[in-house]
């Protein structure tokens, strides 16, 4: 794995759970991703604001601020609004409505797919950055 | 002999003339109404003796049209009221009597205990009680009534009519010293005479801010008193500063057994209720407990899913160092799931009875280490002590001690940091043999210590973060008290917990089995 670059496409984690923030880290690395990681929501916005990522993946279930206020906070701010939202739970789901109330793009259930999670991750980016690059 | 008749007659008789006045009028009368003979011989009925919805019942037209039997309220001298069962009979044939006889008895406590035993049978005693309080308040005209049982040092008020509150069942608690209940505990036997409060302001009663508060000036105390014991006060106040009549004590102090018996009914039907709102808080924390498993499977199945995933599609470029921590991790969370589901299957074992138990005597120090070693990729960021004295044999079940460990042990490390102390120790104190874990992490505060045993309680957030299922100390205590054992916490939030249990010492349980 190379050394993150400037170029490279900026994905944010925000997990509670170290081994999925481990694990979402290597994986995302290795697609050429430069990825950074926060424990929390209150973590994730401070660093959602330092470092302006394409994409943001966000636990629901998470002490302090959940991923849904977190994700409405992102929403809220000029800095952050345009980013790519992916959310992640380990919790039932209703559906769609629950899940992308706050303004999230996308989410996936825990536990998922490798591939499907790299998948979404690129679309995400490539249509965030699409426009900017035309 | 008719004179003699009358005068005997425990009704009080009144011969009414086609008038609407009174021509006779025995003692009883004159008892029953406060007015003598010769007061109102020659008056008109309703003038004297009729309240407020009875003024027709003793009109001429009236009483030729009544039926032989009426319930009325009626007015004594004095202006205070009472329940009469009028029962009629017409003099010198039915179509044109020259005169009525009516006698009259006096069933206001009667009429009140039939409300208060719609309160001991109904169920609904809330509606009972309201309506009872409106049969009382028809004959004693009181501003406020208060019922309080007596616990312990306090008195908790479990009804009060009158004031601003609208539910009867009302809760609120005072201490019980200095008042007038606590004055009729004082008696060694029992006291069924009901307390006059004179002033509520004034000389041992003025602590009885309540009264006060309530805008009470003088009040009835009536001692509750079942199986010998006085369990519950009646406190019925007045807003005038004249003392209640002696009717009203009386009446109160005659229908306090009754009330007495529907308390107790009271007193049950609040347990229910508790007993109903404990069950919904179960099933909440049941749902709680559902999604929380839910939850508490799908995280660490996730990292294990992700992590092979990852080696599997990745294997040609990751470093073999990182093949292992891959594997490492897999391991962990693979054991974590496999340690949730078993608890689990404990859970519903316990809950079901269907745990049993193969007692055995074993040495305490190879058992800890052997499962501790067993640990060792959960206890990996934590140091662990060992204190126990090679000698120390204990009875148990393999099984039972197994989870009590691994669950004390786990907790341990869940709720505290990475690289602080956790320490296993057993000490022998006579029978018995104490073994407690203790940790250096975030602590219970003070009032969930009691619950942390509880099913699906949960009291603090790990620092690692995983939620936890809140079953893991409910199933520790389940198989301690399976092995007749005792357990308990001590702990100072940030500073740590300790979890002791005792167990039996092998040596005398032995010599019961040879």
């Amino acid at each position: 794995v190379t050394e993150p670059t400037e170029d490279q496409p900026r994905v944010l984690v925000v997990d509670d759970d170290p081994d999925i923030r481990l694990l979402l880290r290597s994986t995302l690395r290795r697609e050429g991703f430069n990825v950074e990681v926060a424990a929390t929501g209150e973590e994730g916005l401070d660093r959602a604001h330092e470092h302006q990522p394409d994409c943001v993946l966000l636990d629901v279930v998470m002490p302090g601020i959940d991923g849904h206020e977190t994700c409405r906070r992102l929403r809220d701010d000029p800095r952050t609004r345009d980013c790519a939202i992916i959310m992640l739970t380990g919790k039932s789901v209703s559906g769609n409505a629950e899940m992308l109330a706050s303004g999230a793009d996308t989410w996936l259930a825990k536990p998922f797919d490798v591939e499907v999670l790299r998948a979404l991750v690129r679309s995400a980016v490539r249509t965030k950055s699409g426009p900017e690059d035309a | 002999v008719l004179g003699q008749l009358l005068a005997a007659s425990l009704d009080a008789v009144v011969v009414v003339a086609a008038d609407g006045t009174i021509t006779e009028w025995n003692p009883t009368a004159e008892q029953m109404f406060g007015w003598a003979r010769n007061e109102v011989v020659g008056r008109p009925t309703a003038e004297l003796m009729a309240g407020r919805d009875s003024e027709d019942a003793w009109d001429p037209a009236a009483l030729a049209a009544a039926p032989a039997e009426v319930i009325a309220l009626h007015r004594r001298r004095d202006g205070s009221v009472f329940q009469g069962q009028v029962r009629i009979r017409p003099i010198d044939g039915e179509r044109r009597p020259s005169a009525w006889v009516c006698l009259v008895r006096d069933v206001t406590e009667r009429a009140l205990l039939d409300q208060v035993a719609a309160a001991v049978s109904g169920l609904d005693p809330v509606a009972a009680i309201a309506r009872f309080a409106q049969a009382l308040r028809e004959v004693v005209p009181f501003s406020l009534l208060d019922l309080n049982v007596v616990e312990g040092d306090q008195l908790r008020r479990i009804v009060r009519i009158g004031g601003a509150v609208t539910d009867p069942l009302s809760q609120h608690t005072l201490p019980l010293a200095g008042t007038s209940s606590q004055m009729l505990l004082d008696y060694a036997v029992p006291m069924v005479v009901p307390l006059v409060i004179d002033d509520t302001r004034a000389g041992q009663f003025a602590d009885e801010a309540w009264l006060q508060e309530a805008g009470v000036e003088t009040a009835v105390v009536l001692p509750l008193v079942a199986e010998g014991r006085l369990f519950a006060t009646l406190t019925v106040g007045f807003a005038e500063a004249t003392p209640p009549a002696h009717w009203t004590v009386e009446l109160l102090a005659s229908i306090a057994v009754g009330i007495a018996q529907g308390v107790q009914n009271i007193l049950a039907f609040e347990r229910q209720r508790g007993e109903v709102r404990r069950l919904e808080e179960l099933d909440r924390l049941k749902d709680d407990f559902l999604s929380g498993v839910s939850h508490e499977l799908r995280t660490p199945l996730a990292a294990l899913k992700g992590f092979m995933q990852l080696a599997l599609l990745d294997w040609e470029e990751i470093a073999d160092e990182e093949k292992r921590e891959l594997l490492e991790r897999s391991f962990r969370n693979a054991d974590e799931l496999s340690r949730l589901v078993e608890q689990l299957l404990d859970f519903s074992r316990l809950s079901e009875g269907r745990a049993s138990l193969e007692l055995r005597s074993i040495r305490l120090l190879p058992l800890v280490e052997e499962l501790t070693d067993r640990m060792a990729p959960v206890l990996s960021e934590h140091h662990l002590e060992i204190e126990i004295s090679a000698d120390i044999r204990v009875v148990v079940d393999d099984n039972a001690i197994d989870r009590i460990l691994t669950n004390l042990v786990s907790n341990a490390a869940k709720y505290s940091h990475s690289g602080t102390t956790i320490r296993v120790e057993a000490r022998q104190a006579g029978d018995e043999v104490v073994v407690s874990v203790a940790d250096k992490g975030i602590g219970i505060p003070e009032e969930h210590q009691d619950r942390v045993f509880e099913r699906f309680f949960q009291s603090g957030k790990s620092p690692g973060s995983r939620r936890g299922t809140g079953i893991g100390l409910a199933i520790v205590r389940s198989y301690v008290e399976l092995l007749g054992q005792r357990i308990w916490v001590e702990s100072e939030p940030g500073q740590g917990s300790t979890f002791s249990f005792t167990l039996a010492e092998a040596t005398s349980w032995e010599r019961t089995q040879a």
